[in-house]
């Protein structure tokens, strides 16, 4: 379970995140929406602990995995970089860099990709490991449709095979229409709660 | 950022007026004082000479009253005696005052110098420790109390920058000049006669320097003169003007006038009685005309 | 050209004093950057990364530092190990180890600044990307060591260079003493002042053929350790 209690974030004298209290169910899926600046990635990477709250309780998962909006390709080949949380996963890796399509650039230097294959990359990297929690910030931000359907795709077996609770922020429709949950953030708040993936129509 | 930005921009500011008003202030009296002065067609004199020479504090005593009566202004670069020398080779000065004899003769035999005028001298000192180690009070000469510092493996600082005080120690060693590489007791700095001083002071060792240099140092210095005006210990300066005929563009009109007037009665009576009140006699000595 | 020529001339004649002045730079050029980057990095990487009151202040203080004229620090260390001063008895004054000292007081703050905003910029997406994966904290100071090495070699270059072109201060604690702390740089300043100055130039040029060498050679050791 992932539980949020009075979490505020303070940055330069402006309130950017301000949550009195959010539930995530084990197993759940949601989509966090909102426009730019809302407070979607200061919410992902407090709960991610790559950033602190000022105040308030975060309650989440040891196990957790958290793909960056602007991820870092580190030295070395594209397939290098997929086995670098989990050295053994060879088969694992040629298998998802076969199913975003990458399997062309195995060999290739990670650091020349282009920035949708560089997502594509980063995001073999997350789900090749199983894990309680998996946070993904805007992960289709710089793909095509095709490259939108393809981490669809993945994230749904992924999500099958582990069973996790799935936390993601996009502007992508076709992505935000398979969560479980929709959450809209305004100006560091949450602004509705949806039980259903309805609120995808309304697109900042 | 921006509020430190401001002191800062504030402060240069302040710094600047501080500065323009110190000038506007002094301008009035300069010309005022130029206005019963000849203007020369070109007014600007370059002389190049040794940081003996300007260290010793001469210059800027004698220079301001020569400037005020013929309107000159002397730019002085100061250098040791290599590079003083150098400059002049170079083309970058109009005369040079300097203190070595052999360099000097060298410059006038390559053509670049007309005549060397020898005008005054004083003596180098050999200074040391306060207790003497080596014991070279009493000595007749430099090459004999040179002589009792090698014996007695006592810390020698050589300027070891051929300058003019350089080349004067190498001439009182002669054929005993130490070897810096073998003889760790002789300490070849290449540095000026300042530096060399306070590294003498800090390491006990001697040192022959001029005497000039020494007596306005001597409050910070722990050492003392051990001997002086030995014969072998005369310094001697002259002034040479650049050739005309061998480098164009020189205000050889002024090196002339310069050194007239260093010739004159009046600067003689200067140099004569320069130090005399700080040090209770006189720093330079005139030579027989 | 003539000082060209006079360069290599020099260098081929094997030249004892020149030879032992070369390695007095070296020797203090090394001993100076090292102790400067094992203390700067750390300090630096530390200052990069954390988050703590009057930080801004320490760099700003840091940056004034790195702007510290060398002939100040000369003067400090001059003034600490001189024969009164504080540490005179240990009698350091004129040697290679006063001259490295003052030369520390010199670059440290330069590797800690440059070190401290390097990690600041360039590691935080290294950092994140990392911690997203789960990775250890060793694992991730390992991966930012490498990943920033190009970075990291050009501040050791910096300071490195800092050291070997550095006069001032050199010259003050080091006292210029022929066969012992004699350096390329205060060599240079002697041979002006004796008026040499193509000799002068000609050791300028040798100097900068051993910067270059050093820098090459460092160089090829990166690549060649991320090739391998």
């Amino acid at each position: 379970m992932v539980e949020l209690r009075s979490v505020k974030k303070i940055y330069k004298e402006r309130t950017v995140l301000d949550v009195p209290q959010l539930c995530i169910r084990d197993g759940e899926s949601v989509a966090l929406a909102g426009a730019n600046g809302s407070g979607k990635t200061t919410l992902l990477r407090i709960l991610a602990r790559v950033l602190r709250a000022d105040c308030g309780t975060v309650t989440a998962p040891d196990d957790v995995l958290y793909l960056p909006q602007h991820p870092y390709a580190f030295r070395g080949t594209v397939l290098d970089n997929v086995l670098i949380g989990a050295k053994e996963e060879r088969e694992k890796a040629r298998q998802l860099l076969e199913e975003l399509e990458l399997s062309a650039l195995a060999d290739k230097r990670a650091q020349s990709l282009s920035g949708g294959e560089l997502q594509k990359l980063a995001l073999c990297r997350v789900l090749i490991r199983p894990c309680a929690l998996l946070l993904l910030d805007e992960p289709t931000a710089a793909l095509d449709t095709r490259g939108t359907e393809l981490v669809r795709d993945a994230l749904a077996r992924y999500k099958t095979q582990t069973n996790c609770t799935l936390v993601f922020s996009t502007h992508a429709p076709q992505l935000a229409a398979k969560a479980d949950r929709l959450i809209l953030l305004r100006d560091g708040r949450i602004d509705a709660h949806g039980g259903t993936p309805a609120g995808t129509q309304e697109r900042p | 950022m921006k509020k430190t930005l401001a002191v800062l921009l504030a402060l240069v500011m302040l710094v600047s007026f501080a500065a323009c008003g110190g000038k506007t202030a002094d301008a009035p009296a300069q010309t005022s004082a130029a206005a019963d002065v000849p203007t020369p067609e070109n007014p600007v004199i370059r002389l190049s000479t040794t940081t003996s020479v300007n260290d010793s504090g001469l210059l800027p005593y004698l220079l301001p009253v020569f400037e005020q009566e013929t309107g000159y202004k002397v730019e002085v670069q100061s250098a040791g005696t290599g590079a003083a020398i150098q400059k002049a080779e170079d083309g970058n000065a109009d005369l040079i005052l300097v203190h070595a004899k052999a360099s000097e003769e060298e410059f006038i035999e390559k053509g670049f110098g007309v005549e060397r005028i020898p005008f005054m001298y004083n003596y180098f000192v050999v200074v040391g420790p306060k207790d003497d180690p080596a014991g070279i009070k009493g000595s007749v000469d430099a090459a004999t109390a040179f002589g009792k510092i090698r014996d007695t493996q006592n810390t020698f600082v050589s300027r070891g920058d051929e300058s003019g005080t350089h080349k004067a120690e190498l001439k009182i060693w002669g054929d005993n000049a130490p070897d810096a590489a073998a003889d760790a007791w002789y300490v070849s700095a290449g540095q000026g006669m300042g530096t060399c001083l306070s590294m003498a002071s800090e390491q006990q060792a001697y040192c022959l320097t001029d005497k000039a240099t020494f007596l306005s140092m001597q409050a910070q210095l722990d050492l003392d003169i051990l001997l002086e005006e030995g014969e072998d210990m005369k310094n001697t300066y002259s002034l040479i003007a650049v050739n005309p005929e061998k480098i164009d563009g020189l205000n050889t009109e002024g090196a002339d006038a310069l050194i007239d007037w260093m010739l004159g009665d009046e600067a003689s009576a200067l140099i004569a009685g320069y130090g005399v009140k700080e040090y209770g006699a006189a720093l330079f000595c005139l030579l027989d005309k | 050209m003539d000082s060209i020529k006079q360069a290599f001339d020099l260098l081929f004649s094997l030249d004892k004093e020149l030879f032992r002045i070369l390695g007095v730079t070296l020797r203090m050029s090394f001993f100076s950057t090292s102790i400067s980057c094992f203390l700067g990095l750390p300090l630096g990487a530390l200052i990069g990364t954390r988050q703590f009151r009057g930080k801004s202040f320490l760099k700003k203080l840091i940056h004034t530092w790195m702007g510290l004229p060398p002939v100040v620090a000369g003067l400090l260390v001059y003034m600490l190990f001189t024969h009164y001063g504080p540490f005179g008895r240990l009698n350091l004054l004129f040697t290679v180890t006063a001259m490295v000292i003052a030369q520390c007081v010199l670059i440290t703050p330069l590797v800690t600044g440059l070190t401290a905003s390097f990690v600041e910029t360039a590691s935080r997406p290294i950092i994140e990307t990392a911690r997203g994966l789960g990775l250890s904290d060793a694992r991730i100071v390992l991966l930012c060591l490498s990943e920033g090495r190009a970075s990291l070699l050009s501040v050791v270059l910096n300071a490195f260079g800092r050291s070997i072109a550095e006069v001032g201060a050199v010259s003050i604690v080091g006292g210029n003493i022929q066969w012992k702390t004699r350096v390329m740089t205060t060599a240079i300043m002697l041979e002006t002042n004796k008026g040499k100055f193509s000799f002068a130039l000609a050791l300028g040029i040798v100097l900068l053929i051993l910067a270059f060498i050093v820098n090459a050679a460092a160089s090829w050791m990166v690549k060649e350790r991320s090739d391998g």
